[in-house]
């Protein structure tokens, strides 16, 4: 890569130039403060990046230009003719690259065309000044050995540099027998953290130790304790002693006392005995004299009444009347049933009689004889015999009226068709008489008969009274009409046959005069029929006057003044003989109702001895109401005297009863008192008084031993003060238990707490955390430690193994370099262990580091050009060297001019100098001299 | 169908990594966390009338368990055996049974695996037969091919479940010393499901044979990110299995990275921090945040100052009795634009790359690191010099290299 021309927009002094620098070997002349620097900067800063705020570097914002940055074009035989421009923008600036093809790129693009090496190494490798050389006095032999050493076998002693602070990073964080680096630091820091922790597990493994422990430790103060309680039993007993060692005392004087106290025979029982019989004998008491007061009350109380006195007066013959009272009673019942049905006949004769339109009064006829009712039954069916016989010829009579009105009826109508004797004479003549019908007659018959049938059904139907008679009857009638109706039709229509004085008229006149003769045949025949019926009617009328005369007679005689007819008589009869039987039957009533009275009047004329009862106007019965009232009275007093007889002997008893009683109970008392030994009972009484002060006695004699403790008996002690000693003893005892059991407890629960902290793991668990920070921390150190290990390591390595590789060719190139510039008086370079010799053409070796400047910088510079000439296979950038050479005399300086020409064959050089000798023999283009502005 | 809950890598009373200065309550309350994970469990199982319950080991987190979570694990051991529900237990590497007489006794309803694998039955109230198949860690690392120790499933049960505390072969090899298996030795089993335990992250490692890491319960530092707790696992002999995770622990390690390399002033800032942060009002969990704010390489220093102090991310913590939100780790890391490369690797390229492969190699890595490694008692508590540490190292120191530029 070659750098053509510069063309600066703005960058420091430089505003709108360009530059040429298309040469292989170029030099910018100018004196200090030209602007050398300033170009040299422009062309670091275009191809790497402008200065950033916090860079060393110089920065180069024109300040009279708002336009910063420039472009170079470049040559580069891998991309051609390349433009990259950079302004300002980003802190590092914006870049453009613009290839030959018109394509364009940015950093990356440039990166790929700088070999993607950076400015550091740029400025390190490819843009070169002896200043370093000028603190050669500075170095010591090895910084002087390695300086010249990694000129030529790296082109610079940067990355050594770098690898150097790597090395010092390291060693900073650790050092193997170290104590001030970090990691020496947290390592010790780690030991006590292990150490407390190892403490801590320690503890951990303590744990199944400690709770057992805890274990022994609570069965220990519980045994303690138990101890505790059984002395403290055992002085609460002794306390309770001393404090009833009065009572004890008390005891032993009650014990005798009761001892002399003789009540042997005196029983516990007999006092509450005595008393008992006491309370009974005053409970008996009250009750005699209760039972008295009421046997008293039941004397005063009775008082017989007047009527049972009259009674008890007539005690006997009172009963023996009572015991009538019965059926005298059933007599009166007797008398009222009778009067009633007396009352029942009399009413039913009176309805007879008013039936009979008779008065109350009035004579009842005889009874009719047998012979008498026979001929009045003789009477009567003749009667209707023959009344029935006139109706029935009265019946034909009308029949008979009827046949003859009906025929002269046809008889005129045949006249008035009839001709007269002369024209049918003539028309006789005229015609031959022809045989004529007959007929009508059978013709009629037979509606006659169904005539007479209907009648006698009508008849029948009366009769016999059947069902449906008005239907029957209805039928009867209909049939009747029916059969006149069809009687009279025919009849009429014979009538009309005539009229014709044809032959056929002829012969039909010749039949009328026939019908005609016959028609008055029969009315003769039916007016004889009609006389004779006539005559019968009247015979028959005369008898029945016969009879109802005779009828008339027997009327009178018998039954005068009464409204009957022959008709009915025989029933009339039968309400009259039923009349005088009511009355006969009455009258038997009414006898033996006065029988009756007289019985009852004699019966009650006994009662009459207790006539007291009664007034002189009452009835018997009144008497008997009476006297079954007054014997219901004096029986029930009587009754009730009973009750108290009953009652005040019941009274009586039980008074008896008491007194037996009282006296039982006075006897026992007896008996008790003869038992105590005492004549009377106040004697006995005060005997008992010395048993109960004894009793009381032995009462506080219990109470005391009950407060005694319950085997105090256990205690041995004679004295109140050997008590008192006993009690101290056990008091120490029971204060060592206590200060012992305080001191386990105090010992558990110090485990306890221990437990429960092993179990929380609060110290554990912050130690391992403690531990785990620490842990971490030391992993970030040393991470970091080999990061920076490494780091150098990479440097150094990277070197070695490139040095091994190009070094042989370097050394060689560096040997011709160096010889030439030293026109021969060095012809060879000699690495050995790190150190640099070289030879001289009198076969002397020179350590790098005794070399006088004049020897150091040649020998440098031709290290450092050898070693660009054996990387430019990999790296070929243009070589920027500022002005380095004013140590050199004029001759090395010509040489070393000669020497850069050499190499900008293969690699472009652009030399900034003040020195004009650098100007000499140089061609326009290979030159650019900078004046000051 | 039984219904169980499989939990592993209780680690109770595990301290919490790389915290300081936090207030004495969220100390505390870090403290219960591990336990209150498992009251929550516990609580679960008895709510739930699980039929069972497994541990696949490290219920300790140290083999010389603390009284505390022996007290508190017992505690709730017996809660379960109140409930008549069945406990099996493995120890894992961490909690490797050692001499039981120094421990609390568990109460009967919990069954510890002994060291060498065995096979209990049971009967579910459903009135199944369930075996179980496990072993407990006897020291702490475990070589021995012990999956290969595992019987057949048997063919007289209903389900047969294998507890494992232990590395799948062939996804990282520095595991190999905790009980590895290969999925086709599990699939050899037949088992109906594996509860493993030992790795903290939740994940399925298959679906035929079941086998399920349902990770620690609860999270202990930064690398222990989100949500922690149980899985409810539900088999049934004619259906599908079910298995829920439930998140049990109250503390959840959160990583935020918060991209402010647009930005260039510090209210923004400070706005976009609160943005990216659990928000208050919406968190089912405590906090404990790691937060990274990438800022742009051309900051201001004076900003840059300012962000990088403590006192900035001070505001950002909140915490009230019910709740915390803590920032326990905060970095800020400023992105640079293109440098991918450092200069030396550009310069040699080949050099470099050997030096790079020779230092993640143990060998190199370990003879450079021998200073502290070898010779500092407190290495073994340290990270182990595994590839994934040499990488990380590695990543780190280059990242230092390119950051040095003068």
């Amino acid at each position: 890569m070659k750098i053509k021309n510069l063309m600066i927009y703005g960058y420091g002094k430089w505003i709108d130039q360009t530059f040429d620098f298309s040469s292989d070997f170029h030099v910018v002349f100018g004196q200090n403060e030209a602007g050398k620097s300033t170009i040299m900067s422009f062309i670091h800063s275009i191809l790497f990046g402008f200065p950033t705020r916090h860079s060393a570097l110089l920065r180069y914002e024109p300040k009279d230009s708002s336009r910063y940055g420039g472009k170079i074009i470049i040559e580069d035989e891998r991309f051609g003719i390349v433009s990259i421009e950079r302004v300002q923008g980003k802190s590092t600036g914006d870049v453009t690259v613009l290839m030959e093809d018109g394509t364009t790129g940015s950093e990356a693009l440039l990166h790929k065309i700088l070999y993607g090496i950076d400015r550091t190494l740029y400025q390190s490798v490819f843009s070169f000044h002896l200043k370093g050389i000028e603190r050669v006095e500075d170095m010591t032999k090895d910084q002087m050995n390695r300086y010249f050493l990694s000129a030529g076998a790296l082109g610079t002693e940067q990355f050594l540099q770098k690898a150097d602070q790597f090395k010092q990073k390291a060693n900073g964080l650790y050092k193997p027998t170290g104590r001030v680096p970090k990691i020496n630091q947290v390592l010790k820091g780690l030991e006590e953290k292990q150490a407390a922790m190892e403490l801590a597990k320690s503890k951990n493994a303590e744990y199944l130790d400690l709770l057992q422990k805890v274990e022994g430790l609570n069965q220990e103060i519980e045994e303690q304790e138990r101890t505790q309680k059984e002395l403290n039993i055992r002085i609460q007993k002794l306390k309770q002693f001393e404090q009833n060692f009065e009572a004890v005392e008390t005891i032993k004087q009650l014990e005798k006392e009761i001892e002399q106290l003789n009540t042997s025979k005196l029983n516990e029982n007999s006092l509450y005995e005595m008393n008992t019989l006491n309370k009974q004998i005053e409970d008996i008491q009250k009750e005699i004299r209760t039972q008295q007061a009421l046997l008293k009350g039941f004397e005063e109380e009775y008082e017989p009444t007047s009527q049972l006195i009259l009674y008890q007066e007539h005690e006997q013959s009172i009963d023996a009347l009572a015991v009538q009272i019965g059926s005298i009673d059933d007599l009166i019942r007797e008398q009222q049933y009778v009067y009633k049905e007396l009352e029942k006949a009399e009413q039913e004769i009176t309805k007879k009689r008013i039936q009979l339109d008779l008065s109350s009064d009035e004579q009842v006829p005889t009874a009719l004889t047998k012979a008498e009712k026979e001929t009045l039954v003789e009477w009567q069916r003749e009667m209707n015999h023959k009344e029935s016989g006139i109706n029935l010829l009265k019946e034909k009579l009308t029949t008979i009226g009827f046949k003859i009105s009906s025929l002269e009826e046809s008889i005129d109508q045949l006249e008035q068709n009839l001709w007269s004797n002369e024209q049918f004479r003539k028309e006789e003549d005229h015609f031959e008489a022809k045989p004529a019908t007959r007929s009508q007659a059978i013709q009629l018959k037979k509606e006659m008969s169904i005539i007479l049938v209907s009648i006698v059904l009508i008849i029948s139907i009366f009769l016999l009274d059947l069902p449906f008679m008005l239907l029957w009857s209805l039928l009867a009638v209909s049939l009747i009409i029916g059969s006149i109706f069809s009687i009279w039709k025919k009849m009429h229509k014979k009538n009309q046959d005539s009229a014709q004085i044809s032959y056929e008229d002829y012969i039909h006149q010749k039949e009328i005069r026939r019908q005609w003769r016959d028609y008055l045949f029969n009315s003769d025949k039916l007016e004889s029929e009609k006389q004779s019926l006539h005559s019968e009617i009247a015979i028959l009328e005369t008898e029945i006057e016969n009879i109802q005369s005779g009828w008339t007679k027997f009327k009178e005689d018998r039954l005068a003044g009464y409204h009957t007819v022959l008709s009915t008589v025989l029933q009339f009869e039968e309400v009259l003989s039923k009349l005088r039987a009511s009355e006969r039957e009455r009258d038997k009533v009414r006898d033996y109702l006065e029988e009756l009275k007289t019985a009852l009047f004699l019966k009650t004329e006994q009662f009459d001895q207790v006539s007291e009862l009664f007034f002189e106007e009452d009835t018997p019965t009144e008497k008997i109401t009476k006297f079954k009232t007054f014997y219901q009275q004096v029986k029930e007093e009587r009754n009730q005297l009973q009750q108290y007889m009953i009652e005040s002997q019941e009274a009586r008893r039980s008074l008896n009863r008491s007194i037996e009683l009282e006296k039982t109970i006075l006897r026992k008392k007896q008996q008790l008192l003869q038992e105590a030994g005492a004549d009377s009972e106040e004697v006995f009484r005060h005997l008992y008084g010395i048993l109960k002060q004894k009793n009381e006695k032995e009462e506080r004699l219990k109470v005391l031993k009950e407060q005694l403790p319950e085997n105090h008996s256990e205690i041995k002690a004679d004295s109140i003060e050997d008590v008192r000693y006993q009690e101290k003893q056990l008091q120490q005892e029971v204060l060592n238990i206590t200060t012992s059991i305080k001191s386990y407890t105090q010992e558990k629960i110090e485990i306890e707490v221990h437990i429960k902290r092993l179990e929380e793991g609060g110290e554990y668990t912050t130690l391992l955390q403690e531990f785990e920070n620490e842990k971490s921390h030391l992993q970030e150190l040393v991470n970091s430690w080999v990061t920076n290990k490494l780091a150098s390591n990479i440097i150094e390595k990277t070197l070695k193994y490139a040095r091994k590789d190009r070094f042989p060719q370097t050394i060689v190139d560096a040997e011709n370099y160096f010889s030439y510039l030293t026109k021969g008086k060095y012809t060879k370079i000699v690495i050995d262990d790190e150190t640099v010799f070289i030879l001289d053409n009198e076969g002397h070796y020179f350590r790098a580091d005794e070399l006088s400047r004049g020897t150091a910088e040649p020998l440098y510079v031709a290290l450092r050009l050898a070693f660009i000439n054996n990387i430019k296979d990999t790296i070929l950038m243009p070589l920027l060297v500022d002005d380095g050479f004013v140590n050199l005399d004029w001759t090395r300086r010509t040489r070393m001019y000669e020497l850069l020409k050499e190499i900008s064959q293969t690699t472009q050089i652009i030399y900034f100098s003040f020195d004009e000798q650098s100007l000499e023999s140089l061609e326009d283009g290979q030159k650019t001299i900078l004046t000051k502005v | 169908m039984i219904k169980f809950i499989h939990a592993a890598d209780l680690h109770l009373d595990s301290p919490f990594s790389g915290l300081k200065s936090l207030p004495k309550k969220i100390v505390e309350m870090i403290q219960q966390s591990t336990f209150q994970s498992l009251a929550t469990i516990v609580y679960s199982a008895i709510h739930n009338q699980v039929d069972f319950v497994v541990f696949s080991g490290d219920i300790y987190d140290l083999e010389d368990r603390s009284v505390k979570a022996q007290v508190q694990f017992k505690k709730e051991m017996e809660r379960l055996n109140k409930a008549k529900i069945p406990v099996y237990i493995i120890h894992g590497n961490h909690d490797f049974i050692g001499d039981e007489k120094l421990h609390l006794s568990l109460p009967e309803n919990v069954k510890v695996f002994d060291a060498s694998v065995e096979t209990v039955r049971m009967t579910t109230k459903g009135g199944e037969s369930v075996a179980v198949s496990g072993f407990s860690y006897g020291e702490r690392w475990i070589t021995e091919r012990m999956i290969t120790d595992y019987p057949k499933r048997h063919t007289q049960i209903d389900f047969h479940i294998g507890l494992l505390h232990g590395f799948q072969e062939g996804i990282n090899s520095e595991h190999a010393r905790y009980a590895p298996f290969t999925l086709d030795e599990l699939k050899e089993k037949g088992y109906d499901y594996w509860a493993l335990g030992h790795i903290h992250v939740r994940s399925k490692v298959s679906d035929f044979p079941l086998a399920y890491y349902p990770g620690n319960i609860q999270g202990r530092n930064k690398k222990e990110t989100g949500e922690k707790g149980y899985l409810m696992v539900e088999l049934k002999k004619n259906a599908s299995a079910e298995i829920e995770f439930y998140s049990s622990a109250s503390i959840v390690w959160e990583k935020v990275v918060v991209d402010a390399v647009k930005l260039n002033d510090m209210d923004a800032i400070y706005k976009l921090i609160q943005e990216s942060l659990p928000s208050i009002e919406s968190a089912q969990f405590h906090y404990l945040i790691s937060l990274e704010l990438q800022v742009s390489e051309d900051i201001k220093d004076t900003l840059l100052k300012k962000i990088s102090q403590d006192q900035f991310i001070e505001a950002h913590h909140f915490f009230e009795d019910a709740q915390f939100i803590w920032i326990a780790n905060y970095k800020v890391s400023q992105i640079k634009s293109n440098h991918n490369d450092s200069d030396l690797q550009s310069l040699f390229p080949e050099a470099f790359q050997e030096v790079l492969s020779e230092l993640s190699e143990e060998e190199g890595f370990n003879e450079l690191t021998t200073d502290f490694f070898d010779q500092s008692k407190f290495s073994r508590i340290l990270e182990e010099r595994s590839v994934t540490y040499r990488e990380e190292m590695i990543r780190e120191a280059l990242s230092e290299l390119r950051n040095q530029s003068i």
